[in-house]
């Protein structure tokens, strides 16, 4: 009788259903085919997200190193040489369970994968980041580490001024500041920013602004302008987890060795 | 009998009710249903970037504030020239509106499914397109022209003082930006970005640019100067290929500023 009940409601939608997985299933492989590959770029086939981003980090600080600090030749066999193994044995430690692990809910049925957990997770790519950091930097002698890890603090405070003055100059489009009230705010937004990693390009395109705390602007506004700061729709973008989700859709730059 | 897994429980619960509502539809409505899917209309899209019509006119009518408070913030306006401003303002935005309205019904009911009608409406709604994204209150506006007409030398001066502070500010910030975006791929040292910085500087700010773009005017810039970029920024030649890809990358953006 069970039976009977199930032959006669399922036979139409078995197919459709069908249908749906091997349409979903095929959208998502032209998809990975289709990346856009500009003339002339060196690209590369995207590879590991965590991988990539663990790779282009130690390219770029051996770089910085190396164009800080005078080294001996000795020095930069040993600086070359170190890094890669580091990575391998760091992501080997956190091997990927894929056994039942389901993340992606219901996508699953319409083409998703099963990802291991926290694969794109930006704070466990930012995590290893510094500890690359501090393994890389333990390398050199004193004198060389203290004039790298200066060299780094450096670059990264001129991000953070950068991105501060952007974010006051959008502030400016929506609260009509004096040059004043924009020269208060730059250091306060500056230190707000430190260690934070946003996604520029979202703030400047739009009329959003980071969940910039009102306590650190509110000195500085008027309260017509503290009204208006309020009434700003505020976003937090994570640089790393929208480059993270757009990983597989755009090209990849070729590993550059420094 | 062995109880489910916890964390599989919800995805055998939503994929037994997607079968069910699956099941209770022949194919044909099915896919009927995708196809009459409703579209966003072109106007909604285009014109009011998904925004209700109350919230663009609320946006338009703030932007004209803005414009006046702009010139209060440096100068002490009379009464009369504060009247002229805001009529001025009030024009142009009157003005907008006419062709808003016109050009809302003239592209009614186009949406983004019909190709054809898509394809015959576009050069009607691109000059207002084109209007909204330069904004309402720009150089060719008639609050622009009023603003130079109605300040006193002196008021003008000190108005376009503060304003060109202000651009500069802003460029500054986004040449900055696109240094520190550098940083990122290629090593530079504190040096390099200062000499870089002080390059695009030099180039001086566009005259019209995309507002919504602005952003992307440091990389613009160098690309356009890469020659200088080779001779005085000190990049060594491992530094230049790597720009020279990046630049690559980004490279087609030079037609939304003019110099």
């Amino acid at each position: 009788m069970h039976l009977h009940c199930w032959r006669q409601s399922v036979p139409r939608s078995v197919p459709l259903l069908f249908l749906f997985l091997c349409v979903s299933g095929s959208a998502n492989g032209q998809d990975a085919l289709l990346v856009e590959v500009p003339d002339g770029a060196q690209v590369q086939k995207p590879e590991d997200p965590i991988l990539f981003y663990l790779k282009r980090h130690l390219n770029v600080r051996r770089g910085l190193i190396k164009r800080t600090c005078e080294l001996s030749e000795a020095d930069i066999k040993n600086l070359d040489s170190f890094g890669e193994d580091w990575i391998k044995k760091e992501l080997g430690k956190e091997a990927p369970k894929l056994d039942g692990v389901l993340n992606q809910g219901i996508a699953l049925v319409f083409g998703g994968a099963p990802q291991p957990n926290g694969a794109n997770d930006p704070n466990k790519i930012r995590k290893l980041q510094s500890q690359l950091d501090k393994k890389l930097t333990e390398v050199l002698s004193p004198e060389h580490r203290g004039q790298v890890l200066e060299a780094i603090e450096d670059s990264e405070k001129y991000e953070c001024e950068a991105n501060a003055q952007v974010l006051v100059s959008q502030m400016d489009k929506n609260l009509v500041l004096t040059q004043e009230q924009r020269e208060s705010l730059e250091p306060k937004i500056a230190t707000w920013l430190k260690g934070k990693s946003l996604y520029m390009q979202y703030y400047t395109q739009q009329k959003y602004l980071p969940n910039i705390p009102a306590s650190i602007v509110e000195k500085v506004l008027t309260s017509d302008q503290r009204k208006r700061f309020n009434g700003i729709q505020k976003v937090e973008m994570d640089r790393l987890r929208i480059e993270l989700q757009m990983f597989q859709q755009q090209p990849q730059m070729a590993e550059q060795d420094y | 009998m062995t109880p489910l897994r916890p964390s599989l429980a919800p995805q055998i619960v939503c994929l037994l009710l997607a079968w069910l509502g699956i099941s209770s539809m022949t194919s044909t409505t099915l896919f009927a249903q995708i196809a009459r899917r409703e579209q966003p209309g072109m106007f909604q899209q285009y014109i009011l970037r998904q925004k209700t019509e109350k919230a663009f006119r609320e946006e338009v009518v703030s932007c004209s504030h803005d414009v006046i408070e702009r010139v209060k913030l440096v100068c002490q306006l009379d009464p009369a020239q504060l009247e002229n401003l805001q009529l001025a303002a009030e024009g142009d935005v009157v003005r907008f509106y006419r062709e808003f309205e016109r050009i809302k019904t003239e592209v009614k009911g186009i949406t983004t499914n019909d190709v054809q009608a898509w394809q015959k409406a576009w050069p009607i709604i691109s000059p207002l397109y084109q209007r909204v994204q330069q904004g309402i209150f720009d150089d060719s506006s008639l609050c622009h022209s009023v603003l130079n007409s109605t300040l006193n030398p002196d008021q003008l001066k000190q108005f376009q003082t503060a304003e060109a502070k202000r651009l500069d500010y802003a460029f500054r910030a986004n040449c900055k930006a696109a240094i520190a975006e550098l940083s990122r791929e290629i090593p530079l040292t504190g040096e390099q970005r200062e000499k870089l910085l002080s390059i695009m500087i030099s180039v001086g700010k566009p005259k019209k640019s995309h507002p919504q773009l602005e952003g992307t005017v440091g990389m613009v810039i160098l690309g356009k100067v890469g020659k200088r970029i080779e001779e005085e920024a000190g990049l060594d030649k491992k530094q230049l290929d790597h720009l020279v890809k990046l630049l690559e990358r980004a490279r087609g953006g030079e037609g939304n500023f003019e110099w």
